[in-house]
């Protein structure tokens, strides 16, 4: 008892306790100079640092071909690892898992970029597609594990605001498991193409039926819950890469062309044990040429796609992964610098090494631009990184600007 | 998601007296947390399904010798810390990942202290020191936080040189003045990486610290109390790759952590001698400069993301029986009501007020 007389007992009571939380109007967090924004002219890039946390900018330089490019002092700060999608001339940055808001960046008309617009989500919008008329963005939020709809965004361009929301699974087996897992979103006249990947739906990400490829096709722009059909072809693996929203792509004439890749170091668990090539949906049709298909581990001697894009005249500019040695997933890291840079003659079937461009590691690439038969890429060694700026008629590269960063992740002219 | 924490902390120490210039101070503390958790709505989360620990035990050994006039002053001490844990996260196929990190290592260091008046100190300290991350930072705190299993102990050199003034200016003034300028050398720095709403704690290889600690505390006959502290910092990243490329912040300012603030208190405690009970008034006001999110170097500074300015004061009143068994306070907090934050755009409290009364049963005089 004395033990417990001698110790101090403190009763707190909280008697009565009251805030005022009322927020003022007028915000003492700082708006942004309209003077102090990155110059719209020129090339407009989204730089990603190395160090840390990697923070990416969005900066604007008139030459890219000599010097370096930097954030030192410069660009538009982003939070977070960001998806950086072109539509027309307004460049989307959508936050992935740490951020979910997507903002839309464009010139002012006063030769500066400024955010025109921007919107949240629920889940990280992973895979991006627009309309012919560069009105529409297309994005698509997907559910990472369980039975859940892929809900599919329309962003008017203009006002960057969500427009319509539309719910599909796209195709699921719920006895066996499966779900599907978008790798692009390509709108060809009055149809949607939605390649995908089936995976667990347990969402370990492990490819289930990885020696087909598969496309549901959709009609547009009243895009239904269930696709009007799927097509199937057995020649080469699931389309496209995690992440890369170029794994389908259209000529001028509206040939349809889409890369298979099947790598362990692209995330194919298992690997597929089919050919990664290029298969070809004609113009007019909905289903799979026949006819057509490129065999590009054949005719690269083992290589694998990693990604492609089209640069016009019926020519893709692609990056292969020589061998697929490295660990699973590890194409988007930087310990192996297996790829390789070609261009790629879709139509003849023809593969060409693009010149001056040593093998490298690049992970994540927004759509290219291509201007006058020009294409530049950010390409990422050991111990450097550079762009170069492909001619893509000759097939050969000149190394332009030194990155002081990790990587570009796009070019953009807004 | 709901987490379960299992906490067990103990803590020992004791002193002993060799002579009357020599003592001898062990301590031993322990610390395990345990944590499970389960995710109702997300069937396929695994996350802490399969309990996670951490332990921690330091012991520490401290020696101090004086001399007789007590001009100056010894200590020389060693710390033992032992760390274990067990993490088990799921990979991107949800695959169960087993991280044990362990750590066993012994950390030391000294301090000398001086007196060349007797109102004087001078002080000089170093020491090897090992800091084990805090459960929240290397698990997360199940909301904002996410877990790191990577997460390493930090490794440092700290070096301090101190001085302090302790000297009564009269009867009635008491002035005490504290400097500590202070030099760290850091690696595997354990910072918070704010990446949106989320973000994770993660380790910096290479970090120096400089700073200065200042503060001064007047005191009037106890009745009027003034204290201002002041602190500078600048940490900076010594880091000169990052995966093989040069590191763009090299030399830069960590960023997301305030690096100058100060307060100041100023307390009044009138009729003393008129009443039986004990009535104070205080006033304190604090100032966190603005800092940025990330890196200072890189992007417009202009329009880069920042944690603003912070200007907060606060006032008490606190009133207390003669015998100290009854104590009531009354607090405005944020009396401008001005819109403050920590973290880049999560809003502190404004302005609000509370009452607290209290109760001692038994109040040792």
């Amino acid at each position: 008892m004395k033990s417990i007389r001698n110790s101090v007992y403190a009763l707190a009571i909280m008697l009565l306790g009251f805030s005022a939380c009322d927020n003022n109007d007028e915000s003492t967090l700082p708006t942004p100079d309209p003077d102090t924004g990155e110059a719209s002219t020129g090339i407009t890039m989204s730089l990603k640092t190395t160090g840390g946390d990697e923070t990416e900018f969005i900066v604007s330089e008139e030459d890219i071909m000599s010097g370096e490019i930097s954030a030192e002092g410069q660009g538009i700060e982003q939070t977070g690892w960001r998806f950086y999608y072109p539509v027309g001339n307004t460049l989307f940055a959508s936050g992935y898992s740490d951020d979910n808001q997507c903002a839309g960046y464009a010139d002012n008309g006063e030769g500066v970029i400024e955010k025109k617009g921007e919107f949240i989500f629920e889940n990280a919008l992973e895979m991006f597609g627009h309309s012919e008329d560069n009105q529409t963005l297309l994005a698509m939020e997907i559910p990472r594990a369980g039975f859940a709809n892929r809900r599919l965004h329309f962003i008017d361009v203009n006002t960057v605001s969500v427009t319509k929301i539309v719910g599909t699974r796209i195709f699921e087996d719920q006895e066996n498991g499966v779900i599907a897992w978008p790798s692009a979103l390509m709108v060809r006249g009055d149809k949607l193409f939605v390649p995908f990947h089936k995976l667990d739906a347990e969402g370990q990400f492990s490819t289930v039926a990885p020696n087909t490829a598969y496309v549901a096709v959709y009609s547009y722009p009243n895009v239904g819950e269930m696709p009007e059909k799927i097509i199937e072809d057995d020649r080469t693996s699931n389309i496209g890469v995690n992440g890369t929203t170029s794994g389908m792509i259209k000529t001028e004439t509206g040939d349809v062309y889409s890369f298979s890749c099947g790598a362990s170091m692209a995330g194919f668990a298992p690997a597929a044990t089919k050919p990664s090539g290029i298969l070809r949906i004609r113009a007019g049709e909905t289903e799979f040429d026949e006819d057509y298909f490129f065999n590009v581990e054949e005719a690269t001697e083992g290589g694998k796609l990693f990604w492609f894009d089209y640069v016009g005249e019926g020519k893709a500019i692609a990056r292969i992964l020589k061998d697929d040695t490295g660990t699973p997933w590890s194409a988007f890291e930087r310990d192996i610098f297996n790829q390789k840079l070609v261009i790629i003659d879709l139509v003849n079937q023809t593969i060409t090494d693009v010149a001056n461009v040593p093998d490298h590691a690049k992970r994540y690439s927004s759509p290219v631009l291509v201007e006058e038969g020009k294409v530049y890429v950010s390409i990422e060694t050991a111990n450097e990184a550079y762009v170069y700026q492909v001619d893509v008629a000759n097939a050969t590269a000149t190394k332009g600007a030194k990155i002081n960063g990790k990587t570009i992740k796009g070019f953009y002219k807004l | 998601m709901k987490l379960d924490d299992m906490l067990l902390r103990g803590q020992l120490y004791t002193g002993y007296k060799i002579d009357s210039t020599q003592s001898v101070d062990v301590s031993f503390t322990q610390n395990y947390l345990e944590r499970t958790g389960n995710d109702e709505v997300d069937e396929f989360n695994r996350s802490f399904q399969s309990p996670n620990y951490i332990q921690k035990r330091i012991a520490s050994l401290a020696y101090n010798l004086a001399d007789k006039r007590d001009r100056f002053g010894i200590t020389g001490f060693l710390k033992q810390y032992w760390y274990t844990g067990r993490i088990v996260t799921q990979d991107f196929e949800n695959n169960d990942v087993v991280t044990e990190p362990s750590l066993t290592n012994t950390g030391f260091g000294g301090v000398f202290s001086y007196h060349p008046i007797r109102f004087i100190t001078l002080k000089a300290s170093y020491e090897k020191a090992y800091r084990i991350p805090e459960p929240h930072e290397i698990l997360g705190d199940g909301i904002y936080i996410n877990p790191n299993p990577a997460l390493t102990p930090e490794t440092s050199d700290n070096l301090n040189l101190g001085f302090r003034l302790n000297k009564s200016l009269s009867q009635q003034w008491l002035l005490k003045v504290d400097n500590n300028l202070f030099y760290r050398f850091s690696r595997d720095f354990i910072r918070f990486n704010p990446l949106g709403p989320f973000g994770e704690f993660e380790n910096l290889s290479d970090v120096t610290t400089r700073g200065i600690e200042m503060g001064i505390h007047l005191n009037y006959n106890e009745w009027v109390d003034l204290q201002l502290n002041g602190t500078y910092q600048d940490l900076t990243d010594q880091n000169e790759f990052d995966e093989g490329l040069p590191n763009d912040n090299y030399q830069s300012r960590i960023p997301n952590i305030p690096y100058f603030f100060c307060n100041g208190r100023i307390g009044v405690i009138p009729f003393r001698q008129l009443l039986q009970a004990r009535i104070g008034f205080y006033w304190h006001t604090r100032y966190v400069h603005e800092f940025f999110l990330t890196w200072e170097n890189a992007g417009n500074p202009e329009d880069k993301n920042i944690i603003p300015s912070q200007l907060i004061h606060n006032f008490d009143v606190e009133y207390t029986s003669a015998n100290g068994h009854y104590n009531i306070t009354a607090s405005i907090t944020n009396l401008a009501d001005a819109l403050v934050y920590d973290n880049f755009n999560i809003q502190k409290p404004g302005r609000a007020m509370y009452l607290k009364f209290r109760y001692f049963f038994n109040k040792p005089s």
